[in-house]
């Protein structure tokens, strides 16, 4: 039995990562903040297509939730092989126009979230030298948008702590990646006027919106022991937006 | 666990692990930077897995002062156990 470990799964790109390592064999832990209902859907889905795993509430930007997030679930399953850190807020304004509240939660829980659960699942994947780390970034860590200042910095440091822990941990058997999607059909995008979806879909060359399932293909296909010799790497899937 | 038990494990593992001589390590021999046991910072990660492990005590983040020597090891793991 593998586990994988998948924050902010209880929708989008995280609901669709937790359903495709499912079905890759994987019992799934869903993590969630609020979204209880959510959370348990994502889980009823993965036990009708013949998987397992449970649902589990922690806010990941708060350290002490975070500890005892992994220590529950490796003394539940002995063991964690794959952590995707993926939960994340966006908190778009301009610069004139951004409030300090909104930039301490994009950074307490879109990066030192992915920094706490990197270091408690770390800890448990170096006892057992082995282990794979996926941080989901965004298109956005490299790519300059007005009024993403905030979510820009926030996933270019996600790129870099990448980089840094492959380095730290690779003579350990841990493997750290990212995934960086471009604009993927999630609610934040469903809630776009449709002239704003033009405007997007103008500027991206294979001219649509991405779907969560090919981010999830993605980071299945980075967790396989076929690719194993891919770390330090971030993963751009933008339909060509960044070109 | 007697705190002797606990330190005579940490030793087991430092030598067995990091490649140390048991008989050039005491207790209280300073085990990182220019002492005569010279372990590093990776090295140090093996200790707190280690302990995580063995003692269920996580030492992430803690400051360096307790990893001076098996003796402040071993202190910290009965303060936090």
């Amino acid at each position: 039995m593998k586990v994988a470990l998948i924050t902010g799964a209880s929708r989008g790109i995280g609901r669709a990562c937790a359903v495709r390592l499912a079905k890759d064999g994987f019992t799934v832990v869903i993590n969630y903040s609020r979204s209880e209902e959510e959370a348990n859907k994502v889980l009823e889905q993965i036990r009708s297509d013949g998987g397992d795993g449970m649902i589990y509430k922690a806010d990941v930007s708060d350290p002490a939730q975070v500890k005892q997030m992994v220590r529950d679930v490796d003394k539940k399953y002995g063991q964690i092989d794959v952590l995707v850190n993926n939960a994340g807020i966006v908190r778009d304004s301009y610069l004139l126009m951004m409030n300090n509240d909104d930039l301490d939660k994009c950074f307490d829980l879109n990066v030192k979230g992915y920094f706490y659960c990197a270091q408690q699942v770390g800890l448990k994947m170096f006892r057992r030298k082995q282990g794979v780390i996926i941080n989901m970034s965004s298109v956005s860590g490299e790519l300059a948008l007005a009024g993403q200042s905030v979510y820009s910095a926030a996933k270019g440091a996600v790129n870099s702590l990448t980089r840094v822990l492959a380095k730290e941990l690779g003579a350990k058997g841990i493997r750290v990646n990212a995934v960086a999607p471009g604009f993927i059909e999630t609610e934040m995008i469903n809630a776009l006027s449709d002239e704003k979806k033009e405007e997007y879909l103008k500027e991206i060359p294979l001219g649509r919106f991405g779907k969560a399932e090919e981010v999830a293909a993605v980071v299945s296909m980075l967790t396989k022991d076929e690719l194993s010799y891919i770390t330090g790497q971030v993963i751009t899937m933008d339909g060509g937006i960044s070109l | 666990m007697a705190d002797n038990e606990m330190k005579a494990k940490l030793k087991d593992f430092i030598c067995s692990t990091l490649g140390v001589e048991a008989d050039v390590l005491e207790y209280d021999t300073e085990l990182f930077g220019d002492s005569s046991i010279g372990l590093d910072s990776v090295d140090s990660l093996e200790i707190i897995s280690y302990v995580d492990g063995e003692f269920g005590v996580d030492m992430t983040g803690v400051d360096k002062e307790n990893f001076l020597s098996i003796d402040t090891i071993a202190a910290y793991i009965t303060a936090n156990k």
